[in-house]
């Protein structure tokens, strides 16, 4: 694969930038899983959705080049989404020499797979010169959780001098103090169902 | 005499909160780049896209133990800078223009048509000249001595050991409070503080160099 690396950016993330953007033609492409693009597209919808709920947006899903062109014709969205996991060589390289009939007034994201874009990258010259640096490979929001999870209970125990074994205990008894920092140990430690009244 | 006629006015109040953790964590996520991008945070977009966090009840074995016994009930952290029960500014916060700063973390449980909010504790820290060094707002679970004592829902005026009774508010309203309001007012100027306060600050200096 000669896909260069690629900057990482969860669906939020790239919703950011993507508003940031607005009123400009831009062309981006977001890279994922083939297993994780209905996912990356559905989060980047809700996240838009969250940050401006007036704005149009339109998710189209061609089988080849030549369909893309008829799809962005037909849409006057601002945001558009294209899942193009299906596009090989010969699509890209038709959307390079046809690369006026996609122009757009807006942002307009290419949601494919790291081999398609290999190819893209291989077949279409003219279209990756207009990403440029709009490029980023799907990541899903709270990767860094299990991180952040640790750190929190790290310094949960050093607060408390306890370890999580007390907690639980104290819990299961009906003695551990019903302070926001214990009902947030025992979430973390997977033991919601010791936050009810008394242990419960 | 007994707030427990207090503490109910503020406990009976019915949250309008979402049905989802996730979709809290992303409104409570995008109220603060709101705010960021107004200037009035100085913490950038990117920043607190790492800082604000959902935290889910895992890990999944564990999950999977209660959901077999049928115990398991969808419960969430969402969390805004780092732990920081000491206050130290060298971690990660939330950061306001004006130099005030603040973490918050939430409980909440799906369940229902609205979210269970269970818990919270939302802290802001002033700069010098505010008249106190921090302000608390907790929610303790149900059931605490404090809920005891009228007082699961309260807020620690400058101090950990005292009490004071606080409205339940939603985490968005907090938010907004800490963002928007717990300002200076710009059309106000700064009132030299009295010969009471000063007295007050020195006395408190001497009292933490014992």
């Amino acid at each position: 694969m000669n896909v260069p690396s690629v900057p990482s950016a969860s669906a939020a993330e790239l919703a950011l930038r993507s508003i940031a953007l607005r009123g400009t033609a831009v062309y981006g492409a977001y890279l994922a899983a083939s297993g994780e693009i209905d996912t990356a597209i559905e989060e980047l919808d809700e996240e838009l959705e969250a940050l401006d709920r007036s704005i149009q947006s339109a998710t189209v899903r061609p089988r080849t080049g030549e369909q893309l062109i008829a799809d962005l014709a037909a849409t006057s969205a601002e945001f558009v989404f294209v899942d193009a996991r299906l596009f090989v060589a010969l699509d890209w390289g038709l959307l390079d020499r046809r690369r006026s009939s996609l122009a757009h007034a807006g942002v307009l994201i290419l949601i494919t797979t790291f081999s398609s874009f290999d190819e893209l990258m291989q077949s279409a010259p003219n279209l990756a010169s207009w990403l440029g640096a709009q490029v980023f490979a799907y990541v899903r929001d709270g990767a860094g959780v299990e991180v952040a999870r640790a750190r929190r209970l790290d310094a949960l125990r050093t607060w408390a001098s306890k370890s999580d074994a007390d907690i639980i205990h104290a819990a299961e008894d009906g003695t551990l103090p019903r302070d926001p920092e214990f009902a947030e140990w025992l979430v973390l430690l997977g033991r919601g169902d010791l936050l009810g009244p008394r242990g419960s | 005499m007994s707030l427990d006629a207090v503490q109910k006015h503020e406990i009976a109040r019915v949250l309008e909160l979402p049905s989802r953790a996730r979709v809290l964590h992303r409104e409570l996520r995008n109220a603060l780049v709101f705010a960021s991008n107004a200037k009035k945070l100085w913490t950038p977009p990117d920043k607190i896209h790492q800082l604000v966090q959902l935290l889910p009840e895992l890990p999944q074995q564990i999950a999977q133990e209660l959901q077999e016994r049928e115990l398991r009930d969808g419960a969430f952290c969402i969390v805004g800078g780092e732990k920081n029960q000491g206050r130290d500014p060298n971690i990660a916060h939330l950061a306001r223009s004006d130099g005030a700063w603040f973490d918050f973390s939430i409980t909440v449980r799906e369940r229902g048509k609205w979210l269970d909010l269970l818990a919270y504790d939302f802290e802001i820290r002033f700069p010098p000249g505010m008249g106190m060094p921090f302000l608390r707002f907790d929610l303790n679970l149900p059931a605490h001595r404090n809920e005891e004592r009228d007082m699961r829902s309260h807020s620690h005026l400058g101090c950990e050991d005292i009490l004071s009774p606080a409205p339940l508010m939603t985490p968005q309203e907090i938010l907004a409070l800490f963002i928007d309001e717990l300002r200076w007012p710009e059309d106000r100027k700064r009132r030299d503080p009295t010969d009471f306060e000063v007295r007050w600050f020195e006395q408190t200096h001497l009292l933490a160099r014992r």
